[in-house]
């Protein structure tokens, strides 16, 4: 069963607007500790922004009460969550590895990945095989659109 | 006079070869992006941003109203044929167009739909250049107080305009107005909201946020989707037989809809072009409704008539035009694609407003031209010759499509600023547009608070430094109160009194 209940009395809607409430309050903290709003009568830096923050309090409590009147639970459905989980976390490893390796390399490797996510026929060495050859066509084109074409400059590791 | 004077120059330097060949350019990638079921236009000019750093502005911006103008059309032709639109403007024509397909009228609901565009298109491009000189001068009225009012009339239409729920609307346009406050303060030389990050005080750049938000949360989206649904989608089309001359619409048609059908569905998408989140969804909207209610027979809409594609295809690609008025003249986007235009500009050093119209029209006349000629001869001509070949590319491959959307948005979140932060920034953008869509959350509202976020500010600031720290003088200057009150209306007839009609247009149609 690839379908787990984390809470049954949340709802996506309530759970969202929770994480915004807590994130909202991390900014306003910070817009605090920054600057006071008014300093010798003239309005400051953060003043603005606090006025900001406290309007999304409003909208966030209203979603939230809205929310949670849905009487759907919070249920993750991981099969429908595990692709973009995956394509985030390899994104990260590109970012991560982009100056390092290099544009060439380091996103060969990206696309590669990508493609193997996306694959949509059973993975065999022939699809492997037909995977990395597009990787590189990918890249190359992208390589000479950016780096070619119109001069921006990207960065060589290493290796090439 | 020495408005046209500029607009004929705009036109000569538009049919340099050179230049023109970017309109043509632009129209093809955005018949891609339009008729791709999950691309759109505003996903197009976002991977196209990162280039025009080295392109020239002028090539740029020609290439982007070709883009506009096809991503506008190109979602009716999937919306006829297998009843998905292709773009979200679209929606309307799938209600009609596909009942029509379905009574084996296909070819009649294209030739309508195409012929509709390029009207909608060409009106909506002829208003601009009346109009846009005229708001500049109305621009060049409006004060610090008066500037403030008008981008907070413009904040509650953003918000106002997604009727599903103008909270989560508040929330994007909000979230967007935050963003932009992470980095050096807009006024003075301090750091804020870096939250102890020290790359933080360098702030969100706009090419992240943009290519975050459209691109790789459109990546993540699109990796939920069994490869199934994709297979009906490309075995459908496949199917699809479609002839060149299906694109031409008859006389007869024509005449029975009535010319005033098409003026007056163009006219509400430019109006509607102009108001700030609105765009090509509403305006298709609100043109069908306004067809159905003032139509003698209005029982036959849902049906599959001519009449509702007409109204909706030139409302929407009317839209374009109206979108870059208050662009243009006051910085403030009509629609999501006219938001990403602006951050063309921004990126490339103009700052859209009336000094940019008077003093630099000659960058912005050539874009013009091309909007003109993109509606009134690039969309028939490429129609007729290639309208048959564009079904296909429905079916390319979306391993290649979307590994290469990932490759160009991350790489183009880096050339920003060669900063290895700010393509991180295009992934944090990502993941949070991807959580927000997925709860019905609008996007585009989040760009066009980052966008207006920091000026607003600066207005409300500095307004109240004029007056010494009092309130009153946003309920005092004239330019001001005007907006205040317009605040007021539009609050009133869009949250408040919606019109009945529109409510049983909603209920009649439930659009796939």
């Amino acid at each position: 069963m690839n379908q787990k209940i984390l809470f049954r009395k949340m709802n996506p809607t309530s759970l969202l607007a929770i994480i915004l409430i807590i994130t909202n309050t991390i900014y306003l903290i910070d817009g605090i500790r920054t600057a006071p709003m008014v300093k010798n009568g003239e309005i400051g830096i953060t003043f603005f922004p606090i006025i900001v923050s406290i309007l999304l309090y409003l909208a966030a409590i209203f979603i939230f009460i809205s929310g949670a009147r849905e009487e759907n639970g919070l249920f993750f459905r991981l099969s429908k969550i595990s692709k973009p989980g995956a394509i985030v976390i390899i994104t990260l490893i590109y970012v991560l590895i982009f100056k390092e390796l290099g544009y060439l390399l380091s996103s060969i490797l990206y696309v590669f990945s990508l493609m193997f996510l996306f694959e949509e026929k059973s993975r065999s060495k022939k699809s492997n095989l037909l995977n990395i050859v597009y990787s590189f066509i990918i890249v190359l084109l992208i390589y000479l659109l950016y780096q070619k074409l119109f001069g921006v400059r990207l960065p060589v590791g290493e290796v090439f | 006079m020495e408005n046209l004077t500029g607009i004929i120059q705009g036109f000569q330097t538009f049919f340099i070869p050179g230049i023109m060949i970017y309109a043509f350019l632009g129209f093809f990638v955005g018949t891609f992006f339009g008729a791709v079921p999950g691309l759109t236009a505003t996903l197009a000019i976002a991977l196209l941003l990162p280039v025009t750093y080295s392109m020239d502005i002028v090539k740029a911006l020609v290439m982007c109203m070709g883009i506009y103008m096809a991503g506008m059309y190109a979602g009716s032709i999937t919306a006829t044929t297998i009843n998905i639109p292709g773009a979200p403007s679209a929606m309307m024509t799938a209600i009609e167009g596909h009942k029509m397909m379905q009574k084996g009228q296909g070819a009649k609901a294209l030739g309508q739909a195409a012929f509709a565009s390029m009207i909608g298109g060409t009106i909506g491009s002829v208003l601009l250049m009346i109009i846009a000189p005229f708001a500049v001068k109305l621009a060049l009225l409006i004060k610090t107080p008066g500037k403030f009012s008008l981008i907070f009339f413009a904040f509650v239409v953003v918000i106002l305009a997604q009727r599903k729920s103008i909270a989560k609307g508040a929330v994007a346009t909000i979230l967007g107005i935050m963003t932009a406050t992470v980095g050096i303060d807009i006024m003075q030389p301090a750091a804020r909201f870096t939250f102890g990050i020290d790359p933080l005080v360098q702030g969100i750049d706009m090419m992240p946020l943009i290519i975050g938000t459209f691109a790789i949360s459109e990546l993540l989206i699109q990796s939920e989707k069994s490869s199934d649904e994709y297979k009906l989608i490309n075995k459908e089309m496949i199917n699809q037989k479609i002839k060149r001359k299906d694109f031409l619409p008859s006389l007869k048609d024509i005449k029975e809809i009535g010319v005033f059908t098409y003026i007056k569905g163009a006219l509400i998408g430019f109006f509607i072009g102009v108001l700030p989140g609105a765009g090509g969804s509403m305006a298709s909207f609100l043109s069908y409704a306004e067809a159905m209610r003032s139509s003698k027979d209005p029982d036959k809409y849902g049906t599959g008539t001519l009449e509702g594609i007409a109204a909706a295809e030139s409302a929407n690609n009317a839209v374009c035009g109206g979108a870059l008025v208050p662009m243009l003249t006051f910085s403030i986007p009509g629609d999501a694609v006219a938001a990403v235009v602006l951050g063309v500009l921004i990126i490339n050093g103009l700052q859209p407003g009336p000094r940019l119209m008077t003093t630099q029209f000659h960058l912005i006349a050539p874009m013009f031209a091309a909007l003109f000629f993109s509606a009134l001869v690039i969309l028939p001509l490429t129609l007729y010759l290639l309208g048959p070949y564009f079904i296909k590319i429905v079916s390319i491959n979306r391993k290649i499509l979307y590994t290469s959307i990932a490759l160009v948005a991350m790489v183009g979140g880096y050339v920003s600023t060669y900063s290895v932060f700010q393509m991180l920034m295009t992934l944090v953008m990502g993941v949070i547009a991807y959580i927000l869509r997925k709860q019905n959350y609008p996007t585009v509202s989040l760009l066009l608070g980052f966008i207006l976020g920091p000026m607003i500010e600066k207005y409300f600031r500095r307004a109240l430094y004029i007056s010494e720290g009092n309130p009153l003088i946003f309920f005092t200057e004239w330019d001001s109160i005007i907006f205040l009150i317009l605040t007021v209306i539009f609050y009133y007839f869009l949250a408040i009194r919606k019109p009945i009609y529109i409510t049983k247009v909603l209920e009649k149609n439930q659009p796939k």
